[in-house]
């Protein structure tokens, strides 16, 4: 093959890599979102207090409404409330930190302490 | 031949320069796209938290966190809530209904609870988990929109 052929290949090659470079990266800096918002849940509905709460079907939204909830009805029952502050404080921490499952984990228990 | 040997050489050369530009320059571009300052408006029901540089505006109802991490924060509170001093730095407003304005360096607020506004403006990291809606303004363009989000999602100002 002549050095031309050559020259002309390499080319071609290094343009069709600038392409896919410059190609993902204006992917990965995408980051203009617009999505239809779902109708706001103000606050869950009040739970029956025998039940068993099912966490793996509730919504951030829903938990954090049911904790803020109890922890209102609790605080002006005159309960002790400091267990589960602490650990909802860790929540925040770790939805802070981006740590879903943990926040979420330690959201639960906070509701669990206040009686649920 | 040696002008051959010449002209394959300078091909071979001019092609790696072009493949470096193109990797190096968008890096470039969003570096800088990520530097100065921006404003977020933010608005929803669930937990909105920031931290970062700059000031925070934020109401609503529900409990209201606020962490000094630098000993410069500027704290200004209306509304009712009672105050708490946690271990860690951490001052914590139950029962929260009103409005609060935080300046400093590194500062973190967050409020838990609904008809949550937040404006922000400076650098930092922000979550903001539940339903609402949020945009981030930088230089007078909106920079970034989205919806407040089932899981914690860590974003960036601007």
């Amino acid at each position: 093959m002549d050095v031309k052929r050559w020259s002309i290949l390499l080319l071609g090659l290094t343009l069709t890599l600038m392409l896919v470079g410059c190609a993902s990266f204006r992917k990965k800096g995408e980051t203009t979102r617009t999505e239809i918002l779902a109708p706001s849940a103000r606050m869950t509905q009040s739970p029956s207090p025998s039940e068993e709460p099912d966490f793996s079907t509730l919504s951030f939204l829903e938990m954090n409404n049911l904790y803020l909830q109890l922890l209102e009805e609790k605080q002006a029952a005159g309960g002790d409330t400091e267990k589960a502050d602490d650990i909802y404080l860790k929540s925040l921490e770790a939805s802070l930190a981006g740590e879903s499952a943990l926040a979420d984990r330690y959201l639960q228990e906070a509701i669990l302490l206040l009686g649920y | 031949m040696k002008n051959k040997r010449l002209y394959l050489i300078f091909s071979f050369a001019l092609a790696v320069s072009l493949f470096s530009a193109a990797l190096v320059a968008p890096q470039t571009a969003f570096a800088e796209s990520g530097g100065g300052t921006g404003t977020l408006t933010a608005d929803g029901d669930g937990l909105a938290g920031i931290r970062g540089n700059g000031t925070v505006t934020i109401s609503g109802n529900g409990i209201l966190w606020i962490r000094d991490h630098a000993g410069d924060a500027a704290i200004t509170i209306s509304g009712n809530g009672v105050r708490d001093a946690l271990p860690g730095g951490w001052i914590r407003y139950s029962g929260f209904n009103g409005s609060a304005t935080v300046s400093g360096s590194q500062i973190t607020v967050a409020l838990s609870g609904y008809s949550i506004h937040l404006n922000a403006t400076g650098t930092g990291k922000f979550v903001l988990r539940g339903n609402g809606s949020y945009s981030v303004v930088k230089d007078g363009d909106v920079v970034l929109t989205g919806s407040w989000t089932e899981d914690a999602e860590v974003l960036s100002i601007p």
